[in-house]
C-alpha cells in the first residue's frame, strides 16, 4: 500500500467565538487520505470547510477532535514543516520587499541553509517568468505576478507536498500553463500535490483524486474517473458531476 | 532540499531576516525618515548653541551648586587691600541697593563676575549665562534625554511602531508565515527584536549626534549623556512588550495605541505613587498594612518608569537644574529606592508580557 503523506481522521472543528456565544461547525467528521506521488483535489462551493482542513495540515488551527498526519507524523510535529510548500489563496506579501529579497527571507524562515537558497531563488525567478523584475518592489507587481511570486516561494523548499490553494486565480493564460506545468513535473518527480480550486477544468485536468467537501462533511473521495463516469453510465464533465453533491443554491 | 532542523544557527539566521523584515517596514513606513528628521532637527539645534564670555566655575560634588574658582592670593590680597581703603564702602552698598546694579560693586572691586552669554539657533537669540558652558551643556543634554527623547520620543514611538505587529499578523500575510517550520514565539520574537533595535539605531543616533554637536560647540565632552541610550531603548522595550501582547490579542493598532500609553501611564501612576507613598507620613498612618501591601505588590509587578527615569536624571545631575519631584535621597535612606533590584524587575515583567504573547500566539486560529 503506498504511503500516505496527507491523512485525516475523523477530523472536526468548531470555531467558537467566546464574545458573542456561537459557534460554527466548519468540518464534521472527515476522514481521507492522500498518498506519496499523487496529486489530489479538494473541491466544494464556498464555506464548505476546504481552507480549515489545509489549515489543521498546516497547524494553523487545531482540530477540535480527530487526528492529522502530514508526512507520517502528528501535525504538531513543526519539523515536518520543511518539507511543505503552500501557497496562500489571498497572497498578502510585504509590499516593501522586492521578490528577490523576499524569497531570501521566507528560505530563513523555512531554516533552509542560506548558500541552498543562494542558489534555488534565481532559478525558481527563472522558472515563475520573474527574473527580470527580481530587484522590483512587489508594490509595482499586478496581482498575477505576485501569484507567480507565490507560486516561487511555495517551491522554495523542493517539498515533498505542495499545498496550493486556488493557484490559477489571477493569473493570464500563460500563468495557468506555468502552474499546470508546475505540478506535472512534481508528480513526474515523485513528490504530492495538494490542490484546492474552485475551477473543476484544472481539477480534471491535473489531479488523480479528489475530494469533494460540503457544509464540513466528506461527500466524495475517490478518483476523478468513478466520478466523471460512473458504472454503466455515460461520461459527463466533472462541472455537472460535481453539482450532485452541492446544494441547489451553488448550483 | 537539505533542510536544517530547529538548532540554533538557523533559529539566529532566521530572526536576524525577521528584524531586517522589520527595518524595511519602518523605512517603508516613513517612520525612519520621520525620526532622522527629528534628530537632525535636535542636532541642529545643537550646532546652533553657542557660549561667549563664560568663567570655569569650580565644582565641589559635597555642595549642591557651583563657585568661582579660589583667588590666587595675589588677587586675594589685591581685593582686601581696595576694600580697606576704599572711603566709601557704606556708599557703595547704598548705590547697589538703589540702582540694583551688581556690576557697580563688582567692578568698584575688582570682583571676578560671569556676564556671559549664550546664544541660540546660530545667534538668532540671546540669553544672559550666569553659569559656565559644562553648565549649559548638561541643561540642554538634559532637556533633550528627559524631555524630548525619553517622554516625547518613547511615545512617539509607542504610536509608529504600535501597527508593526498587528500588519504582521494580518491572517492573510501571517497564515504563510506561521506555515514555517519556526515556531511561533520564534516569529513574535524576530519582530520584536527587529523593533526594538531600529529604537536603538534611532536612540543612538539621536543622542550621538546632539552629544557630538554640543561637544564641538561647546567643548564639552561629558559621557555620562550617552547613558541615555540604554535607558531609552530599556524604556521602550518594556512598554512595547505591552504593545505585542495587545497585538497578539485583538490584531488591532487602535487597541495597541490606546492600550500601550494607558499602561504607560498606569505604570508611571503606580510607581509614582508608591514613592509618594512612602515619602508622605500621613499617608502611611491613614492607610491599613493591606494598603501598604498593594501599593508594594502593585509597584513590583508593573514595569517602573519612573525609576529608570530617576536614574536617568541622577546621572545628568537633573536637580541642579529642576525642582525635585522625589526626594530621591529620603527613599534611598528608607531602603525603598532599589534601582539595581526594580530594574531586573521590570524586564522580568517585560519577559512575562512575552511569554503570554506567545502563549496567546499559539493558542490563535489562523
Amino acid at each position: 500500500m503506498a504511503e500516505a503523506v496527507v491523512e485525516f481522521k475523523q477530523v472536526r472543528k468548531v470555531y467558537r467565538d467566546p464574545w458573542l456565544r456561537r459557534e460554527l461547525l466548519a468540518v464534521d467528521g472527515v476522514t481521507f487520505q492522500i498518498t506519496r506521488g499523487e496529486v489530489f483535489g479538494l473541491v466544494g462551493p464556498n464555506r464548505a470547510g476546504k481552507t480549515t482542513l489545509i489549515k489543521m495540515l498546516l497547524t494553523l488551527t487545531r482540530p477540535t477532535t480527530g487526528e492529522v498526519q502530514r508526512l507520517g507524523q502528528p501535525v504538531q510535529q513543526r519539523s515536518t514543516l520543511q518539507k511543505i510548500g503552500y501557497m496562500h489563496e489571498n497572497q498578502a506579501f510585504p509590499r516593501y520587499w522586492h521578490a528577490e529579497g523576499l524569497l531570501f527571507y521566507y528560505g530563513a524562515l523555512t531554516l533552509m541553509p542560506e548558500p541552498t537558497v543562494r542558489e534555488r531563488v534565481p532559478k525558481l525567478l527563472q522558472q515563475v517568468g520573474l527574473s527580470d523584475r527580481a530587484h522590483e518592489p512587489i508594490r509595482r507587481f499586478s496581482k498575477g505576478m505576485v501569484q507567480r511570486l507565490a507560486l516561487a516561494q511555495a517551491l522554495l523548499n523542493e517539498p515533498d507536498l505542495l499545498v496550493l490553494d486556488e493557484p490559477t486565480e489571477g493569473l493570464d493564460l500563460e500563468g495557468r500553463q506555468l502552474v499546470h506545468d508546475i505540478v506535472a513535473k512534481q508528480r513526474a518527480s515523485g513528490k504530492t500535490v495538494l490542490l484546492v480550486s474552485h475551477l473543476a477544468n484544472d481539477v480534471e485536468k491535473l489531479c488523480d483524486r479528489l475530494a469533494v467537501i460540503v457544509s464540513g462533511k466528506l461527500q466524495y473521495c475517490d478518483t476523478i474517473q468513478n466520478l466523471t463516469q460512473p458504472k454503466n453510465q455515460a461520461k459527463r464533465s466533472l462541472e455537472t458531476a460535481l453539482q450532485t453533491y452541492y446544494p441547489k443554491t451553488h448550483a | 532540499m537539505t533542510a536544517r532542523k530547529l538548532d540554533l544557527p538557523g533559529f539566529l539566521y532566521a530572526l536576524i531576516w525577521l528584524m531586517r523584515d522589520t527595518i524595511r517596514q519602518a523605512m517603508a513606513s516613513g517612520l525612519f525618515l520621520v525620526m532622522m528628521f527629528i534628530t537632525l532637527l535636535a542636532t541642529l539645534f545643537c550646532f546652533g548653541l553657542g557660549v561667549q564670555g563664560d568663567v570655569p566655575l569650580k565644582r565641589n560634588s559635597n555642595l549642591p551648586t557651583y563657585f568661582l574658582p579660589d583667588p590666587t592670593k595675589q588677587q586675594f590680597v589685591q581685593a582686601a587691600t581696595m576694600v580697606a581703603l576704599d572711603p566709601l564702602p557704606a556708599a557703595a552698598v547704598a548705590v547697589y541697593a538703589v540702582k540694583n546694579d551688581p556690576d557697580f560693586i563688582a567692578n568698584r572691586y575688582d570682583v571676578e563676575t560671569v556676564r556671559g552669554k549664550v546664544t541660540l539657533a546660530f545667534g538668532a537669540l540671546v540669553i544672559p549665562l550666569t553659569r559656565d558652558r559644562s553648565s549649559i551643556a548638561e541643561y540642554v543634554q538634559l532637556l533633550l534625554a528627559g524631555w524630548v527623547a525619553d517622554t516625547a520620543g518613547i511615545l512617539l514611538a509607542l504610536v509608529w511602531t504600535a501597527g508593526f505587529l498587528p500588519t504582521f499578523l494580518e491572517p492573510s500575510a501571517a497564515s504563510v508565515l506561521m506555515a514555517k517550520p519556526l515556531p511561533r514565539w520564534g516569529l513574535l520574537l524576530g519582530k520584536y527584536l527587529g523593533v526594538v533595535c531600529f529604537v536603538l539605531f534611532q536612540a543612538t543616533l539621536f543622542v550621538s549626534l546632539t552629544w557630538l554637536a554640543i561637544a564641538i560647540k561647546l567643548g564639552v565632552w561629558d559621557l555620562r549623556y550617552l547613558l541615555c541610550i540604554p535607558l531609552l531603548v530599556l524604556h521602550f522595550a518594556i512598554f512595547f512588550s505591552f504593545s505585542v501582547l495587545l497585538a497578539v490579542t485583538t490584531r488591532s493598532t487602535v487597541a495597541c495605541v490606546i492600550g500601550s500609553i494607558a499602561f504607560w501611564l498606569l505604570c508611571w501612576a503606580m510607581n509614582f505613587g508608591r514613592h509618594a507613598f512612602w515619602l508622605t507620613p500621613e499617608l502611611q498612618q491613614g492607610g491599613s498594612g493591606m494598603l501598604a501591601f498593594l501599593v508594594e505588590a502593585g509597584y513590583w509587578i508593573v514595569p517602573k518608569p519612573a525609576d529608570l527615569g530617576l536614574v536617568l536624571f541622577d546621572a545628568l545631575k537633573a536637580e541642579d537644574y529642576f525642582g525635585r519631584v522625589l526626594d530621591v535621597k529620603k527613599l534611598d535612606e528608607m531602603g525603598r529606592f532599589q534601582p539595581e533590584l526594580s530594574i531586573p524587575a521590570s524586564l522580568l515583567a517585560t519577559a512575562g508580557l512575552l511569554v503570554l504573547a506567545s502563549i496567546q500566539l499559539e493558542d490563535n486560529d489562523y
